[in-house]
């Protein structure tokens, strides 16, 4: 998942790859989010 | 900072340069998904904003120059105190520093853009109507938000439409900073270097990338506390309002869940950029590189759990003043060994004293003094002496301002001329700095007395006592804001190569990093091919 990226340099996959591992870095941090948000307000507003 | 050797068979920026073809005009800036040019609208961005909270700082001190109303009516004075802190807060400090990794972190890690540019493009373009919501807000029937930057209710939930306005000002705000810190952590964990891992990242990655966790931590929070006093304003809940069984201390408690880690979003960007300077000034290596990391890291976290500290007056129980007093003395910690580690970084270093450096240690010496009256106000039974004096206003000026601004002008200064391709006027920079730090430390030490002599914050008139450190402290104000006018003239003469002097790709000789591999001003496309750090 993470890590110093690939030389990219070869005309095939790595920009493809590189940018589906972005986008699941991103969806996973939106879900990292909703973890701590969620569980706060709803124990400060029961 | 870690030592990062580059390969020389991979140095890796010239044969970039041939290609800067882009759109000219505005259209370039609207549509641009260059991180260099968003990370410059945000830097003039946050500049316009800091101009504009800082002009409304300024009809304060005038207002408080003399006991007695003058020059604003007490209702349009609490607008200002609150828009003052809002804008400078969300609209001044936290897009510069942004702007900061926008042109830096890519340039840092080895990597050609963000990992999101397009959305990199929107989360700029979210601010400037954020800003006009929030200062139109002043304009509308009832004026604007006039609680505080913290819109505790009940007065938040009976005002006027503006703070409709302000609502979703902020709304739009957070939505940017949470879209801007996905693509800073996603940028920060996939698109470093080949070799460059992360214990070898420049300190101001390392405290990006933990300002970012915090980001989308709390955020979402904050976002959620206003939605809640928007639905209470309109749709008949009553989150917090007793008559119908809700509880206005339950919003401060969810404020502040988000407040106090806002504090270190502002501050660890800045204690990164100072961990740039201090190294590249002292001609030594960073003291204590992973010590820094791991004191960043624990800075975030304790900063998620000391929030109640900000609301001792409320009437929690003991206990509860006693977890939250402990745990926000134990912040004191990782700080100190931060502070120890640059006094460190510095001892026997062959220092000069560059306008960079003198702003980062004027830093060190102001923000170490604000971290101090922190633990003053931490504990609980004197906090609730000085609850909502002036100062608390004191002690976070010393920490918003000779912290997080001193550093970020250090950044401008440091970098700039890796922007602009010239290099700014030494004697103005030193003029500058000197102007700023002791017209700062006239404007703010005095409200440590005035706090302490029991001189509330947020009110426009006050008891005659008080007059002779509200006029030092107003001068001091007024000096400390024209300073930054002299600043915008110096950034301009900078960008217009009024010094004549070109800026070699490391003007610094000290200065260590892969942003110094590419030429000055940075070509418009940098390290499509990535360099190789051993």
């Amino acid at each position: 998942m993470t890590g110093p990226r690939e030389p990219l340099t070869s005309a095939s996959h790595p920009v493809r790859t590189q940018r589906r591992r972005n986008r699941l870095t991103a969806w996973l941090l939106v879900v990292v989010a909703l973890l701590i948000t969620l569980p706060i307000l709803y124990l400060r507003t029961r | 900072m870690a030592s990062i050797p580059l390969d020389p068979a991979h140095g890796g920026h010239a044969h970039d340069d041939h290609h800067d073809h882009h759109p000219t005009g505005l259209k370039r800036w609207l549509t641009t998904t260059n991180h260099k040019d968003i990370g410059t609208m945000y830097l003039w961005f946050s500049f316009t904003m800091f101009i504009v909270g800082g002009i409304m700082a300024m009809i304060i001190r005038a207002e408080l120059f003399q006991p007695g109303l003058q020059i604003v009516k007490p209702e349009f004075f609490n607008q200002l105190t609150s828009l003052h802190g809002l804008i400078m807060v969300f609209g001044a400090i936290m897009p510069a520093f942004v702007g900061f990794a926008n042109w830096m972190l890519p340039l840092q890690l080895g990597a050609p853009d963000m990992a999101f540019a397009r959305m990199n493009n929107w989360s700029f373009w979210m601010l400037p109507p954020a800003a006009i919501l929030l200062i139109s807000s002043m304009f509308v029937p009832g004026g604007s938000v006039a609680a505080g930057w913290t819109m505790y209710p009940p007065l938040t939930v009976q005002q006027g439409y503006g703070m409709d306005l302000t609502i979703f000002a902020v709304h739009i705000l957070g939505a940017s900073s949470i879209m801007g810190s996905i693509n800073i952590i996603t940028t920060i964990l996939n698109l470093r270097a080949p070799g460059m891992t992360l214990m070898k990242m420049p300190m101001f990655a390392w405290t990006w990338l933990i300002t970012a966790f915090l980001l989308i931590a709390t955020m979402p929070v904050l976002a959620g506390a206003i939605t809640m006093i928007l639905t209470d304003r309109h749709f008949g809940t009553t989150f917090f309002n007793a008559a119908g069984g809700g509880d206005p201390v339950m919003y401060q408690h969810i404020f502040w869940f988000f407040g106090h880690p806002e504090v270190y979003i502002i501050a660890l960007p800045a204690f990164g950029v100072v961990s740039q300077v201090i190294p590249a000034f002292s001609r030594k290596k960073l003291f204590g590189y992973p010590s820094m990391v791991y004191a960043t890291a624990s800075i975030a976290i304790l900063s998620l759990i000391v929030w109640a500290h900000h609301m001792f007056t409320v009437g929690m129980p003991v206990a509860g003043q006693l977890y939250f007093m402990f745990a926000t003395m134990l912040i004191a910690v990782p700080t100190g060994v931060k502070v120890f580690n640059w006094v460190a970084t510095m001892w026997r270093g062959s220092i000069t004293l560059e306008t960079p450096m003198l702003f980062a240690l004027g830093f060190l010496f102001l923000f170490t003094l604000g971290g101090f009256t922190g633990i003053v106000v931490a504990l609980s039974p004197v906090d609730v002496q000085i609850h909502d004096t002036y100062y608390v206003v004191a002690h976070f000026h010393y920490v918003m301002v000779a912290g997080a601004l001193f550093s970020a002008f250090a950044a401008v200064y440091y970098w700039g001329p890796k922007w602009t391709g010239w290099m700014y006027e030494e004697k103005l920079g030193k003029i500058h700095f000197w102007w700023s730090l002791i017209a700062f430390n006239i404007a703010f030490f005095p409200q440590h007395f005035l706090g302490l002599a029991g001189m509330p914050r947020r009110i426009p008139d006050y008891n005659q006592q008080f007059t002779e450190w509200n006029q030092v402290s107003s001068i001091g104000a007024f000096l400390f804001g024209t300073a930054q006018i002299f600043f915008l003239i110096i950034v301009i003469r900078m960008i217009k190569g009024k010094s004549g002097v070109r800026a070699p790709a490391k003007p610094w000789d000290g200065a260590e990093g892969l942003e110094w591999t590419v030429p000055s001003p940075a070509p418009y496309h940098t390290f499509e091919t990535p360099p190789v750090v051993k």
